[in-house]
Order: C-alpha cells, then sequence, then structure tokens
C-alpha cells in the first residue's frame, strides 16, 4: 500500500488599478484597511470592496508617490490538494519468476485545485475573483499486471 | 500604381517603438545555502530541520527605456509635443531588458522519517518559504508584469512575492506492507490460491 498526500498554499496574484493614475505608468491597487481581501468559493474568491484605485496624480514632477498604489500581491489563489494511493500485490508463480498486480489512483478524492481567477477587474463586482480553470487533473485509476521473470 | 498613397507626410512616424537589450550583459548567477541538522529520536523515527537559501543577482528583466521620468496628471501627452520622455519622438516605455533583477529565497524545511518498523515506512515534510523578487522568471513568461514606473523609482521598488512562492507546502508519503500472507504475521498459512 502507498499513499502520497500534498498540501500547498496558494500562490500570490497581483490586482493592479482599473484605471491610469497617471501618464506613462501603471499602478497596483490600495488595500482597504480592515476588509477581508476573500469572499470565499470559486465563483467570487476575493472581495471587490477590499480594493481601491490609488489617487491621481494631480501636479507635475509630484514626489508624492501614492498613485502608484500599494505593494503587489496583494492576495493568495486557493491551494493545493492531492492524495494519491495504490495497492500492489505479488504472486509467486515458480521460484525465478513472480507476478505483480497494481492498482493505482491519482487524486484519489477526486478534490478539485484552481488556478488563480482571471478576473481581476474589482469594479466587476459580479465577477471578480472568478476562477474558471483547475490546474489539477480529475481522479484517475490505473491498473496494471507485471510479470517478472 | 495610382491611387496607392507613396507620400511620405501620410506616413505615421510618431512613436515608433525600439526593442533593445543591455550593452552591459551580465551573466545571471545564484547562490544557495543550506544548512540541516537531523536528529534519531527511536530506533525507526528520525527528524530533520534546516535552512535553505538562495539569492540570484543579474536577472533578465524587461524595465523599458524612454519612460517618463517623473509623475504627470493622467492624459498628459507624452509625445512630440512636450519634453517628459528622453527622446519624444519615439514612444514611451520601448521595450528593452536589462539584467537587473534581483531575487531572494528562504526556507524553514522540516521532515520525520519513520522507517521499517512492521512493514510502515513514513516520511513527512513540511516546508516555510518565501521567495521574493523584482523580475521574476522572465524566460517562463511569469516575470512581474510591467514596472509601475521604471524611469522615476527603480525595479525594486515592485519588488513582491514571487508568482511561484509557495508558503506553505506539506507532503506526507507511506507505505505499508499489509501483515497478511505467507512469511507476514497473519494467515501466513493460507494456500496460494487464496492468497
Amino acid at each position: 500500500m502507498n499513499t502520497i498526500l500534498s498540501f500547498d498554499s496558494g500562490q500570490p496574484q497581483t490586482i493592479g488599478s482599473q484605471i491610469s493614475t497617471g501618464a506613462g505608468i501603471s499602478a497596483y491597487t490600495d488595500v482597504v484597511p480592515g476588509a477581508s481581501q476573500y469572499r470565499g468559493g470559486v465563483a467570487h474568491s476575493y472581495n471587490p470592496a477590499a480594493f481601491k484605485d490609488p489617487p491621481l496624480v494631480a501636479n507635475i514632477g509630484q514626489t508624492d508617490l501614492s498613485p502608484l498604489g500599494g505593494p503587489n500581491t496583494q492576495v493568495n489563489g486557493l491551494g493545493y490538494k492531492d492524495f494519491d494511493f495504490s495497492v500492489f500485490k505479488s504472486f509467486g508463480i515458480t521460484e525465478r519468476s513472480h507476478a505483480e498486480f497494481r492498482a493505482e489512483a491519482f487524486n484519489l478524492t477526486n478534490t478539485p485545485t484552481f488556478n488563480l481567477p482571471t478576473n481581476t477587474d474589482y469594479k466587476d463586482e459580479a465577477n471578480f475573483g472568478q476562477i474558471t480553470s483547475t490546474r489539477s487533473s480529475a481522479r484517475q485509476l490505473q491498473f496494471a499486471l507485471k510479470y517478472y521473470w | 500604381m495610382s491611387g496607392i498613397p507613396l507620400d511620405p507626410l501620410s506616413v505615421s512616424y510618431s512613436g515608433l517603438a525600439l526593442r533593445g537589450i543591455t550593452l552591459n550583459y551580465q551573466t545571471t548567477y545564484t547562490e544557495g545555502y543550506n544548512g540541516t541538522v537531523q536528529y534519531q529520536l527511536t530506533q525507526h523515527d528520525s527528524v530533520e530541520a534546516g535552512y535553505v537559501g538562495s539569492q540570484a543577482r543579474h536577472l533578465e528583466a524587461s524595465r523599458g527605456q524612454n519612460n517618463v521620468t517623473q509623475l504627470l496628471p493622467p492624459g498628459t501627452p507624452l509625445t512630440r509635443t512636450a519634453n517628459y520622455i528622453p527622446f519624444p519622438d519615439f514612444g514611451a516605455g520601448m521595450p528593452f531588458f536589462g539584467t537587473i533583477g534581483n531575487s531572494g529565497y528562504n526556507s524553514l524545511q522540516t521532515k520525520w522519517v519513520h522507517q521499517a518498523s512492521k512493514g510502515l515506512d513514513l516520511l513527512a515534510g513540511y516546508t516555510l518559504g518565501r521567495a521574493v523578487t523584482d523580475a521574476g522568471d522572465s524566460l517562463s513568461g511569469v516575470g512581474v508584469s510591467g514596472y509601475r514606473a521604471p524611469g522615476i523609482v527603480p525595479i525594486s521598488y515592485d519588488t513582491g512575492l514571487a508568482s511561484f512562492n509557495i508558503t506553505h507546502s506539506f507532503v506526507a508519503s507511506g507505505t505499508y506492507q499489509l501483515p497478511v500472507g505467507s512469511e507476514k504475521e497473519f494467515l501466513g498459512s493460507m494456500n496460494r490460491a487464496v492468497e
């Protein structure tokens, strides 16, 4: 009997500003203090109320860098889960040969693991943080009979 | 050929973008270091804890060229009419690659190994890690997606977690030989057809 169990935490994602805060630059969103960045669930994993536009550049050459927004990688995607399981059974046939039966399952529990959301538009409240694809394959079973001599 | 406008005045040459790469192209290098301690708990069990870290320098990063050199209100025209970029006749933020990126990785890696008692082998590992970069991995398309203002602040201003960062990682694996059958604890006398 062989098992492999894996858990990984999710990978980081940057939410960029949806507006242009200045000419020739780009910006990350500011995170709203106190608001959770997550809503939970596959359809809405991030909370749109937790992100806001950085302030616009007001004056040419200003030294206040707040229009660039806050730090990047504000959020993490969902984690990775996988459970693989297999059973091997050997049968002696003669002294010098034996057969082996193998039953192997990948992602035995058929637990999906998701990619990062593709929609990072925090102004699109209905679809923001929507996850549209998985990064793990569905449960796979395979059986084998091997003969050793 | 009539009807095809060959008048050079009708060619739009403003905002032309040139691609570039740095002349002083430095070789990327990485330095890794680790230290591990291992302790045997029992005859069958051992635990291990280690620090693993690495630093990379001179990663290739697309910082662009002809960038704005100061903050400007949105909508400010950049080309031709004003001198907000070094070469106003060319496009702003033209692609330009330099070997200017840095990255760092620090991790605590722990492991528990249980071996060979009653047919059971187990291995459990946990890693707490943090990968930080201002360049990412531009070859496999997971670089930092565009710097915010590379003409105003250094690219290290956009340092963040690497897109391949995994903070917590846990893996357990094991093998168990069922204590059933010939030469085993139980049902050792069963016949071969049953087995």
